[in-house]
C-alpha cells in the first residue's frame, strides 16, 4: 500500500519542483546521472560475481573479523551496499552463511560506504570532475557494445564511475546557479530542533532517492557551496544513514525470511548508530576536529570533515555493536521466524541400515518417499496451489479458479534447502552401498537412484513452467489463462491421485501396484493429446496469437514431462513387494505402442 | 514313476537355471490370476454404473488389465514354447 502511494506522490511533487526551477533541473539532473551510475556500476560487478565473489565469500566469512573486512572492502571497490548485500541474502537463503555472517557483512558495508563521502569530498569536488567523466563514458559505453562478458562488465564500471562524476558535476553547478536564486543557508537551523529535523530531512531524501550515496552527494555539493550549515550537513548525514535502512526494509518486505531478517539486523544497527550520533553529536564534532588537525585538514574543509564524521560515527557504531552480533541473532530469529534457514539433511540414511540389504534398501526408499513430499511441495507452491488444500478433499478445480493470482515462488532456494542434501545424500548412500550390496538388492537400489533422479527433473520442468505461469497473470486474453489453469489442474490432480495411491499401497499392502500405474501413463498420454488439440483449434480459430500457442505447447510439453517424471519415480517408490515380484509385474508393463494401441481401441 | 521321469525330475531339481525358470512362469501366472480377479471385479463395476465419465475410466481401465494380461500370456507361452525347444534339442 506505503509503495502504492510512493511513487505518484514523489513523481508530482517532483514534477512540480522541476516546473517551477530551471536550477532546480540541474541539480535533479545531476543526482539521476549520478543514481544510474551507480545502476551501471552494479550492472558492471555483476558480470564478475559469477564466481569469483562468490568463491571469496565462501572462505571469508568464517569468522567475525573476515565478514566485516569482506563487507567494508567490497562495498568500497563496488561503492553499493545493495549489491553485497544481495549477495549475502542469497547466501543466507541457502544456508551456506549463517545470520551471524551476514551481519558482520553489513557491518562492514555500513563502513565501506562512508567512503563513498571521500571520494566526493575529497576528489570529486576537487577537481573539474566533468573532464575526467566524459572520456571514461566514451571508452566505458564502447567496451559494453562488446561481445565479451568481461569487457562489457568492464565498460559498464567505467561508465558508471564516468556517470558517477557527471552527476556529481551537475549537481555541482546546479547547486552554485541555484545559490544565486534561493539562498537554502537562510532556512538553517540550530540546536536540538535544527538537528532533529534535518536528521528526518535527510531520511527523508534517502527514502525517495533509495541511496544513501546519492544523499551523502547532495549534502556534500550543498555544503560545499554553503547552502546548508556544517551542523545541519552533519544531522543530514545521520538521516541517511538510517533512511538507507528504510529502502531495505521495504525492499525485503517480498523478500524471504533470511532478507527480512537481514534488513531487520541493518535497521537495528543504523537506528541506534543514529541514536548515538544524535545524543553525541557535540562530541563526535570535537573528535572529528581532532582528527582533521591530526591530518591537516583545514578547519574550514567542512566537505572533508563531514567525510570523517561520516566515516567516525559509523565506525563506533560497529565497536559499540560488534559484541552484540549474538544477541542480535537470536533476537532476529526469534522474532522473525519462518522456514529453516539450514538445508534439509536426510533422515534415514544411516550407517545401521547399511548393514543389512534390506534394511538399506528399505531406507533409501523411506529418505526417496520423503524427498518426494518435499517436491511435490515445491512444485504445488510453484504453481500457486497450496499443498495442504490439493492434498484434502476440496473440489480442485475451485482451487485452481480461486487460486489464479500464482506470486513468484522461489524454486532454486527451495531446491537448496529441500532436496539437494537429501537428493545428494541417497545418491552417495547407494553409492556406497555398492561396493556392498548383494546382487539380490541392486535392481531396488538401481530403480530408486533412478526415481530419485526422475524428482529432480520433475522439479527443473517446474521451474521452466513457472515462467509463462507468472507472465499468463497479465495475460488479457481468458482462452490462454483457461489454457494454464488447465495445466495448473492436471499437475495438482496427478499429485493428489498419486498421494491417495501411495497411502493405499501403504495401508492395503501387496496389490499388483505396479501395474495399476499403466492407467495413469493411459490417461497422461490422453490428455498430452487433448491439450495438443485444444490449443491447435484455439490458433486455428484465431482465438489466441501464434506465439502465444507456442508458448502453450511448450508449457504442456513440460507438463507432460513433470507428470511423466512423477509417475515414473511412483512406480518404485509406492510399490513394497519382493524384488522378484516386481521384476515379473515390470514384464507387463505395456509400452509405448501397447499404451497407444489400448488407446485407440478406446477411440 | 518311470526312470525317465525320475531322473529328469533329479535334473530339474539340480538345475538351477530350470528352478529360475520355473519360479519365473509361476510369478507371472501368480500376477495374471490377480490379474483376472481385477478384470472380473471391473467388468462388474462397469457394468452396474451405467453410461457417464466414470464407466469410460472403467473400459479403459478393463482395456489395459486385458492387454497385460495377453501381454503375459504371451510371456509364458514363449518361455514354454523355449523349453519345449531345449527338451526336443
Amino acid at each position: 500500500m506505503l509503495k502504492k502511494i510512493l511513487l505518484p506522490t514523489i513523481f508530482i511533487l517532483l514534477a512540480y519542483a522541476l516546473w517551477l526551477s530551471p536550477d532546480f533541473n540541474q541539480i535533479a539532473a545531476g543526482v539521476a546521472i549520478f543514481l544510474f551510475g551507480m545502476l551501471s556500476l552494479e550492472q558492471g560487478f555483476q558480470s564478475f560475481t559469477g564466481g569469483t565473489l562468490e568463491n571469496i565469500l565462501r572462505v571469508s566469512t568464517d569468522k567475525l573479523w573476515k565478514s566485516l573486512s569482506f563487507g567494508a572492502i567490497s562495498t568500497t571497490l563496488m561503492q553499493s551496499s545493495s549489491l553485497v548485500t544481495v549477495i549475502t541474502i542469497s547466501f543466507l537463503s541457502v544456508g551456506i552463511l549463517d545470520l551471524a555472517a551476514g551481519i558482520g557483512i553489513i557491518f562492514g558495508a555500513n563502513l565501506g560506504t562512508t567512503t563513498g563521502a571521500w571520494l566526493i569530498a575529497g576528489f570529486g569536488l576537487k577537481v573539474n570532475i566533468a573532464a575526467y567523466a566524459m572520456p571514461m563514458l566514451v571508452l566505458g559505453i564502447l567496451l559494453v557494445f562488446q561481445k565479451s562478458k568481461v569487457l562489457k562488465g568492464l565498460g559498464a564500471i567505467l561508465a558508471g564511475m564516468g556517470f558517477l562524476f557527471l552527476g556529481i558535476s551537475y549537481m555541482k553547478e546546479g547547486f552554485e546557479t541555484f545559490r544565486e536564486t534561493i539562498d537554502l543557508a537562510q532556512y538553517a537551523l540550530t540546536g536540538i530542533k535544527g538537528l532533529l529535523i534535518f536528521t528526518l530531512i535527510g531520511i527523508a531524501a534517502t527514502v525517495v532517492m533509495q541511496s544513501s550515496h546519492a544523499t551523502m552527494v547532495l549534502i556534500i555539493t550543498a555544503l560545499s557551496v554553503q547552502q546548508i550549515t556544517y551542523e545541519n550537513a552533519l544531522a543530514l548525514a545521520i538521516g541517511s544513514n538510517v533512511g538507507t535502512t528504510i529502502t531495505a526494509i521495504i525492499g525485503a518486505m517480498s523478500a524471504s525470511v533470511e532478507g527480512k531478517r537481514l534488513a531487520g539486523a541493518h535497521l537495528l544497527f543504523n537506528v541506534i548508530t543514529g541514536v548515538i550520533a544524535l545524543l553525541m553529536i557535540n562530541q563526535f564534532i570535537h573528535f572529528v576536529d581532532l582528527i582533521a588537525e591530526a591530518v591537516n585538514i583545514g578547519a574550514s574543509d567542512y566537505t572533508l570533515k563531514l567525510a570523517i564524521f561520516h566515516t567516525l560515527f559509523n565506525l563506533v557504531g560497529v565497536v559499540i555493536m560488534l559484541p552484540f552480533i549474538g544477541r542480535m541473532v537470536t533476537f532476529l530469529e526469534r522474532v522473525l521466524k519462518g522456514e529453516s534457514t539450514k538445508v534439509d539433511q536426510p533422515k534415514y540414511l544411516n550407517d545401521s541400515a547399511m548393514a543389512f540389504p534390506d534394511t538399506l534398501v528399505l531406507a533409501v526408499r523411506q529418505e526417496t518417499v520423503r524427498l518426494y513430499q518435499h517436491a511435490s511441495h515445491i512444485i504445488l507452491k510453484t504453481i500457486g496451489l497450496s499443498p495442504s488444500s490439493v492434498f484434502s478433499e476440496q473440489d480442485l478445480q475451485q482451487l485452481v479458479v480461486q487460486s489464479r493470482k500464482i506470486t513468484a515462488y522461489d524454486v532454486d532456494a527451495a531446491y537448496e534447502r529441500s532436496v539437494k542434501g537429501i537428493y545428494s545424500a541417497i545418491i552417495a548412500y547407494i553409492s556406497q552401498a555398492s561396493f556392498t550390496w548383494e546382487m539380490l538388492q541392486s535392481g531396488s537400489l538401481y530403480w530408486l537412484r533412478e526415481a530419485s533422479r526422475h524428482i529432480v527433473e520433475a522439479i527443473k520442468d517446474t521451474k521452466h513452467l513457472q515462467k509463462n505461469l507468472l507472465k499468463m497473470r497479465f495475460s488479457s486474453n481468458h482462452f490462454v489463462k483457461e489454457e494454464y489453469e488447465k495445466i495448473r489442474y492436471q499437475i495438482a490432480d496427478l499429485l493428489r491421485q498419486l498421494e491417495l495411491f501411495r497411502i493405499q499401497a501403504e495401508t492395503e499392502g501387496e496389490e499388483i501396484g505396479l501395474l495399476s500405474f499403466d492407467v495413469f501413463k493411459v490417461k497422461l498420454k490422453e490428455q498430452d493429446l487433448q491439450m495438443n488439440a485444444s490449443i491447435d483449434a484455439l490458433i486455428r480459430e484465431h482465438k489466441i496469437k501464434p506465439e502465444e500457442g507456442t508458448s502453450l505447447i511448450n508449457d504442456s510439453s513440460y507438463m507432460y514431462e513433470i507428470k511423466k517424471h512423477l509417475v515414473d519415480m511412483a512406480e518404485t517408490v509406492f510399490i513394497i513387494q519382493q524384488q522378484k515380484t516386481t521384476e515379473s509385474e515390470r514384464e507387463l508393463v505395456l509400452d509405448d505402442g501397447e499404451l497407444m494401441k489400448v488407446m485407440q481401441s478406446d477411440n | 514313476m518311470g526312470k525317465k521321469k525320475l531322473l529328469k525330475k533329479l535334473q530339474d531339481f539340480f538345475d538351477a537355471d530350470q528352478r529360475e525358470k520355473e519360479r519365473h512362469v509361476g510369478d507371472i501366472k501368480r500376477i495374471l490370476k490377480k490379474l483376472k480377479e481385477k478384470e472380473r471385479k471391473l467388468q462388474k463395476d462397469f457394468e452396474v454404473c451405467g453410461a457417464g465419465g466414470q464407466s469410460e475410466e472403467l473400459k479403459q481401465e478393463l482395456d489395459i488389465v486385458y492387454a497385460q494380461r495377453m501381454k503375459g500370456v504371451k510371456i509364458v507361452k514363449e518361455i514354454k514354447g523355449k523349453d519345449k525347444d531345449k527338451d526336443k534339442a
